[in-house]
C-alpha cells in the first residue's frame, strides 16, 4: 500500500477528475430523462460524435476553444434532426419503444461515425498551456484535468442558473412534473421538449470535446461511456441533478480507488453498488429520482 | 375454447412439415446450422417474451441466463463426463440457471418497470464479469472449446449422434417444439392470465388479491428456465462457449429479436430471431458498415411496425373483440 | 372471424381494414403501414444493388475465406491484416492457373460469429482455405472446428501458445506468438546496458492475450535476471479509459521501466496521459503489445521512446522491404504497418502451398504447408512441421521521430537489433 503524499494527492485529484468528467457527460442524459421522460440510448453516440467533430474542427485549424463551442452546436443540430424526425412520432407510446428506437439511432450513428472517420483512434490537440504538467508543491499533475473540473463546474453553474432562475428553466421543471398544467397555461409543450432535447445533446457534445483530448477519440467510446452514465444516473436518482453530482463523485471515487486496490474486480464493486441502490433505494441516493 | 379454423390448422401443418423436412429441402450444411441457431435463439427470445410480453418485465441482459446453462453443460461435458446423457445435461443446465436466477429474481421483482430493467443490467454485468474473470474455470474470453458432443440415448438405444448436423437439428427442433407447446399451455392457463393482469396494471392486480411479487417471481423463473434450455442446446450445437454469448450486445440482440417478432405471442420471437440472424449475417457479408443498415432497420421497425411481425394479427384480434 | 376462413389472404385483410370506418388516426396508421411496405421494398432492392463481396466476374476462381475483425475492439488490426492479404492476392494474381478470389467476412471478434462465418465460407461459399482471424478466442474456436470444416486454416494474427500443433489443418504464420514475443523482448532488454538495469512494472489488459503476454514475459524475465516489480502483474479492465489510477500506481512504485501488455489502440492513450503526469520522463516503456503504425501516428510525439519487437518495420533496409512498403503505400495510402507485412507473408505462404500441392485438396495443401518457406519483406519465414507454427526473423525497434519519408509518417520504428529465427524459437 503506497503511502507517500504524491500518490495520495494524485489519487484524490484523480477521483475528482473522473467524477467530474462522468458528471459532465451524464448530465445531458439526466436532463432529457428528467424533463422529457425519454431514455436517450443514443446519448453515448452523440457524445462520441461531439468528440469526432471536435477532432475534425481542430485538425482543420480551428482554435480548440472555438471548437468547444462549434462542435456541441453541430451535435445539437443532429440531435434535433433525430428528435423531430424519429423520436417525436412515438413519444406517446410506452417507454419501451423509445428505448429500442434510441438504441437503433445509436447503432446507426456509430456506424456512420465508423464510416466517415475509420477505426483508428484520434487525438484532439489542445493548446500547449492546457496540456502542460503543473507542479503542486513538487507533485506533478496534468493541468488538463483541472480544466475539466473548471468546465464541469461552469456547466453545472450555468444549468442551475438556467433551471432555477430563468423563466425558461422553471417552465422546463414544471413541464417535467405536470405537463398538462403547463400546456393548459398556454406554453407550447412541443417547443419545450425540443429545447430540452437539444440542450441534452449539446451537453453530450461538450462532454465529447472535453473528453477527447484526454481519452482519445475512438469508435467504442460512446457505448463504454453510456454504461457509466447509467450507473451514475441510477445511483443519483433518475432526473435528479443534485443526486447525479453526488453520484458522479461517488462512482468516480469508487472506480478510481477500485482500480488502485482491487484492479480485477473494480467494476464489479460498482455494479454491486448500483444493484444495492436500485433494490433498496430505487429513487437514488437523495431520494429524488423519478420513475414515470 | 377459441374456434379452430381449418385455415389455421392447415397453416400450422404446412409449417411443421417444412420444419421437419428442412434437412432435405436445404441440403447445404451451413443453412441447416443457421436454422438450428435460429431455433435456439428463437427459444431464448420466446423466453424473453414470457418475461416481457406476458409478465411485463423488461430485461436487457436475458442472454446471461442462456450463458449460465451453456457454460455449466460445457464444463460438465469437458471435465466430468464427455458422454453424458442429454437428459442429464438438460437437468444440469436448467438447474444451474434456476439456482442462480432465483435469488437474483427475488431481489429484482421487488422493484418493477425501469428499475427492474436496470437491475437486470447490474446483475447481468456482474455475472458476465465473473465468467470473464474466472479464467481458470471458464477459460476467460478464450472460452471453452473442443467440447465433446454427446449422443442422445434412450436407455441403451442410440437415437442420434451429435456430430451430425441433421441429428442436432432434429433434437433442437423437438425440444423447441416441446417447450413451445408447454409454454403455450402454461400461458393459456389461469396462471398466464394472472401474469398478463400483472403486466396490465400491477396495482389493480394486487387489489384483487394476487400476490404480485410471487407471480412475478414465477414468471421470471419460467423465463430463465427456458433460457437455460436454449443454453443447453447451444452448447450441444456449437461445441464451444465463450463470454460473448452473454455480453451486453447479446442481451440487446435478444431483445431486438423478441420485439421484431412481436411480443405477447409466443411464436413471434421465432420469426424475429430468424429475420434478425439472417439479416445480420447477410448484411455483414455485404458490407463492413452493416451497423448503418442495422440501425436503419431497427428505426423503421419501431416507427412503422411496432408490434412486430406477429403483431399484425394481434391488433386485428383486439379490434375485433372490441 | 370471417376474414380468416380462407387462410391468410393478405389482400382481403387489407380490404377489410379499409372497409371498416376507422378513426382518422388509425387510417393514418394504415397509410403508414403502406408507406412502410414501400420503403421496405425499396430498402430490399437497395440492398440487392449494394455491390456484394466476392461476386466474381472471373471464371472458376480459387476461393479463399478471410474472416477478420472489422468492427469492435480489434478493428484496426483486422484492417491491417485484411490489407496485407488483399495486397498478397493482388501480387500473386493466380494460383493453379485460376484467379484468386478472397471472400472477406467480419467476425466482430466474437468466437461464435467466427465459427458461423467460417462455416459459411466453407460450406456455402465453397472456400478451400481459411486465412486471417485476429483474436485468439476466435482462432481457437475456429481451430476447434477444423475437423468438421476440413480445410486448411492459416491464421496471420492469433498469438496464443495454445495454437501450437492443435490440429493437422491449423497453421500459424504472421504475427509472433506470445512466447516468441517474450523471448524477443527479454533478449532485447538483456542485451541493452540501459534497459537491463531497469526494474519493470508489468501492466496487462484484462483478457486472454494480456494475461498470456504478461505471464510469458515474467516467467522468462525472472529466469534471465531482469527485475520485475510486480510478478503478479496488474490487470486493467478492457473498458478503462482513464488511466490515472494506474499511472499514479506506477509513479508511486518508483520504477524506471514498464512492460506494457496493453493492446495497440490503448497504448497511445496511456502514453499521452502518462506524459501529462510527467511519467514518460521517468520510465522507459517496453511494449509487449506492439503498437500498430496507425496508432503511433495518432499519438504523435508522445509515442517516442518505446521499445518493441515485431516482425517488420518499414525501417528495414533491404530491397524486399522497400518494395513491400512502396507497394503497400501505393495501394492503401497508409503507413506500411507491421501487421500488414505479416499478413502478407502468411497469405503468400498459403498461396504458394496451394501451388505446391497442385490441387485444392485440404490434406495436400496441409502437407505442402508443413516446412514451407517464403522469402519476404523481412527475410525468410518457415513453417515448422513440428507444430505447424512459423519460425521467423524479427526486429527489436524503438519508436523515434521519423526522418523525411514517402509515407508522411511522423513516427518510425527504428531497428536496433536483428533477431534470428533460431534465437526466437521455440526450439524444434
Amino acid at each position: 500500500m503506497p503511502s507517500d503524499l504524491t500518490f495520495w494527492v494524485q489519487t484524490i485529484i484523480n477521483c475528482l477528475g473522473l467524477g467530474s468528467l462522468l458528471l459532465l457527460i451524464a448530465i445531458g442524459l439526466n436532463i432529457i430523462y428528467g424533463i422529457n421522460r425519454i431514455v436517450n440510448l443514443a446519448h453515448g453516440s452523440l457524445y462520441a460524435l461531439g468528440a469526432y467533430f471536435g477532432y475534425t474542427l481542430v485538425a482543420n485549424g480551428l482554435n480548440f476553444f472555438l471548437a468547444l463551442v462549434v462542435a456541441p452546436i453541430m451535435v445539437l443540430g443532429i440531435g434535433l434532426v433525430v428528435e423531430r424526425s424519429i423520436i417525436a412520432p412515438i413519444r406517446t407510446r410506452p417507454m419501451l419503444y423509445t428505448l429500442i428506437l434510441t438504441y437503433g439511432v445509436s447503432v446507426l450513428l456509430d456506424g456512420l461515425t465508423k464510416y466517415f472517420w475509420g477505426v483508428q483512434p484520434r487525438f484532439i490537440s489542445t493548446p500547449s498551456f492546457l496540456s502542460q504538467t503543473i507542479h503542486l508543491g513538487g507533485i506533478p499533475y496534468p493541468f488538463y484535468r483541472f480544466f475539466i473540473l473548471i468546465i464541469t463546474f461552469g456547466v453545472m453553474a450555468g444549468l442551475m442558473f438556467l433551471l432555477g432562475k430563468t423563466k425558461l428553466g422553471i417552465t422546463m421543471r414544471a413541464a417535467s412534473n405536470i405537463p398538462e398544467m403547463v400546456s393548459v397555461l398556454g406554453i407550447n409543450m412541443n417547443f419545450v421538449h425540443v429545447l430540452v432535447f437539444g440542450l441534452g445533446c449539446g451537453l453530450a457534445g461538450i462532454g465529447g470535446v472535453i473528453a477527447g483530448p484526454l481519452l482519445t477519440v475512438y469508435p467504442m467510446m460512446g457505448s463504454e461511456m453510456l454504461i457509466s452514465c447509467f450507473i451514475v444516473l441510477v445511483i443519483g436518482g433518475l432526473g435528479s441533478l443534485r443526486g447525479s453530482v453526488i453520484a458522479a463523485l461517488l462512482v468516480g471515487t469508487v472506480q478510481t480507488l477500485g482500480y488502485v486496490f482491487i484492479t480485477d474486480y473494480a467494476m464489479v464493486v460498482v455494479y454491486v453498488m448500483m444493484a444495492v441502490i436500485l433494490s433498496f433505494m430505487p429513487r437514488g441516493i437523495l431520494g429524488e429520482g423519478k420513475f414515470e | 375454447m377459441p374456434r379452430i379454423s381449418w385455415g389455421r390448422v392447415m397453416f400450422l401443418g404446412v409449417v411443421l412439415i417444412v420444419l421437419f423436412l428442412l434437412p432435405w429441402i436445404v441440403s447445404n450444411r451451413f443453412y441447416l446450422r443457421l436454422a438450428t441457431e435460429i431455433l435456439i435463439y428463437g427459444l431464448l427470445a420466446m423466453s424473453l417474451d414470457v418475461l416481457l410480453g406476458y409478465t411485463g418485465l423488461l430485461s436487457f441482459m436475458h442472454a446471461v441466463y442462456m450463458g449460465i446453462a451453456a457454460y455449466t453443460v460445457g464444463l460438465y461435458l469437458k471435465h466430468v463426463d464427455p458422454s453424458a446423457s442429454i437428459w442429464l445435461l438438460m437437468v444440469l443446465g436448467i438447474g444451474a440457471t434456476v439456482l442462480i436466477a432465483l435469488p437474483i429474481g427475488w431481489l429484482q421483482v421487488r422493484t418493477g418497470g425501469f428499475a427492474f430493467a436496470l437491475l437486470t443490467i447490474a446483475f447481468g454485468m456482474m455475472l458476465y464479469t465473473i465468467v470473464w474473470k474466472a479464467r481458470n474455470l471458464t477459460g476467460g474470453d478464450d472460452g471453452l472449446i473442443g467440447i465433446p458432443s454427446p449422443n442422445v440415448n434412450l436407455s441403451s438405444l442410440v437415437l442420434a449422434d451429435c456430430k451430425d448436423p441433421t441429428s442436432i437439428y432434429f433434437i433442437t427442433l423437438i425440444v423447441v417444439i416441446l417447450c413451445f407447446y408447454l409454454t403455450r399451455r402454461i400461458m393459456r392457463s389461469p396462471f398466464g392470465a394472472v401474469l398478463e393482469s400483472i403486466r396490465e396494471n400491477e396495482e389493480r392486480a394486487s387489489f384483487v388479491g394476487i400476490h404480485v411479487h410471487r407471480y412475478k417471481l414465477w414468471g421470471w423463473m419460467l423465463a430463465c428456465a427456458l433460457a437455460g434450455v436454449s443454453g443447453v442446446l447451444f452448447t450441444i450445437m456449437k461445441c464451444s462457449v465463450s463470454p460473448t454469448v452473454m455480453d451486453p450486445g447479446a442481451g440487446g440482440s435478444v431483445l431486438m429479436m423478441a420485439l421484431l417478432g412481436g411480443l405477447g405471442t409466443l411464436w413471434g420471437p421465432f420469426l424475429g430471431a430468424g429475420v434478425f440472424i439472417f439479416a445480420q449475417d447477410y448484411i455483414s457479408t455485404m458490407t463492413e458498415h452493416w451497423m448503418i443498415f442495422l440501425g436503419i432497420f431497427v428505426i423503421i421497425l419501431v416507427l412503422f411496425v411496432p408490434k412486430g411481425i406477429a403483431g399484425f394479427r394481434e391488433t386485428l384480434f383486439r379490434r375485433k373483440a372490441e | 372471424m370471417e376474414v380468416f376462413k380462407n387462410s391468410l389472404n393478405l389482400n382481403r385483410l387489407w380490404r377489410h381494414w379499409a372497409a371498416v370506418g376507422r378513426p382518422i388516426e388509425k387510417q393514418k396508421e394504415g397509410k403508414m403501414k403502406k408507406a412502410f411496405f414501400v420503403t421496405f421494398a425499396f430498402f430490399v432492392c437497395g440492398l440487392l444493388l449494394v455491390p456484394g463481396n466476392g461476386w466474381a466476374q472471373s471464371k472458376n476462381p480459387v476461393k479463399i475465406g478471410v474472416p477478420v475483425t472489422l468492427s469492435g475492439m480489434g478493428a484496426q488490426v483486422g484492417v491491417d491484416n485484411r490489407n496485407g492479404i488483399v495486397l498478397a492476392a493482388k501480387h500473386k494474381k493466380t494460383v493453379l492457373g485460376r484467379p484468386i478470389e478472397l471472400i472477406i467476412e467480419d467476425e466482430e471478434g466474437k468466437p461464435e460469429v467466427g465459427v458461423r462465418k467460417a462455416e459459411k465460407l466453407v460450406f456455402k461459399d465453397g472456400c478451400i482455405a481459411i486465412l486471417g482471424v485476429v483474436f485468439s478466442n476466435v482462432g481457437l474456436a475456429v481451430a476447434g472446428e477444423a475437423d468438421k470444416l476440413k480445410v486448411p486454416f492459416l491464421t496471420t494474427n492469433v498469438m496464443t501458445p495454445k495454437l501450437y500443433g492443435i490440429n493437422k489443418y491449423v497453421f500459424r504464420c504472421g504475427q509472433l506468438a506470445d512466447d516468441q514475443t517474450a523471448v524477443g523482448h527479454v533478449m532485447g532488454i538483456a542485451a541493452d546496458p540501459d534497459l537491463s538495469k531497469r526494474t519493470y512494472y508489468v501492466l496487462a489488459d484484462d483478457y486472454a492475450w494480456g494475461h498470456s503476454c504478461a505471464e510469458s514475459f515474467i516467467d522468462l524475465a525472472q529466469k534471465k535476471g531482469i527485475k520485475i516489480f510486480n510478478p503478479k502483474y496488474d490487470n486493467a479492465a478492457l473498458t478503462v479509459a482513464d488511466w490515472s489510477p494506474f499511472i499514479s500506481k506506477v509513479s508511486a512504485a518508483g520504477v524506471d521501466g514498464m512492460y506494457s501488455c496493453l493492446r495497440s489502440p490503448v497504448v497511445p492513450r496511456f502514453t499521452k496521459q502518462a506524459n501529462e503526469f510527467g511519467l514518460m520522463k521517468k520510465i522507459k516503456i517496453v511494449a509487449g503489445g506492439s503498437p500498430s503504425e496507425a496508432d503511433l501516428e495518432a499519438g504523435g510525439e508522445a509515442e517516442v521512446g518505446m521499445v518493441t519487437v515485431c516482425c517488420y518495420s518499414w525501417d528495414i533496409d533491404t530491397p524486399a522491404s522497400k518494395q513491400f512498403a512502396k507497394a503497400y503505400w501505393e495501394e492503401f495510402k497508409a503507413v506500411p504497418p507491421s501487421q500488414g507485412a505479416q499478413a502478407y507473408v502468411g497469405a503468400m505462404m498459403l498461396f504458394n502451398a496451394i501451388e505446391k500441392a497442385g490441387s485444392t485438396d485440404a490434406d495436400k495443401i496441409a502437407n505442402a504447408l508443413k516446412g514451407a518457406t517464403y522469402n519476404g519483406p523481412y527475410g525468410q519465414v518457415r513453417i515448422s512441421p513440428k507444430d505447424n507454427s512459423m519460425r521467423t526473423p524479427a526486429v527489436l525497434t524503438e519508436t523515434r521521430l521519423a526522418p523525411p519519408n514517402p509515407y508522411g509518417a511522423k513516427i518510425i520504428k527504428k531497428v536496433l537489433v536483428n533477431l534470428k529465427p533460431e534465437q526466437l524459437g521455440p526450439p524444434e
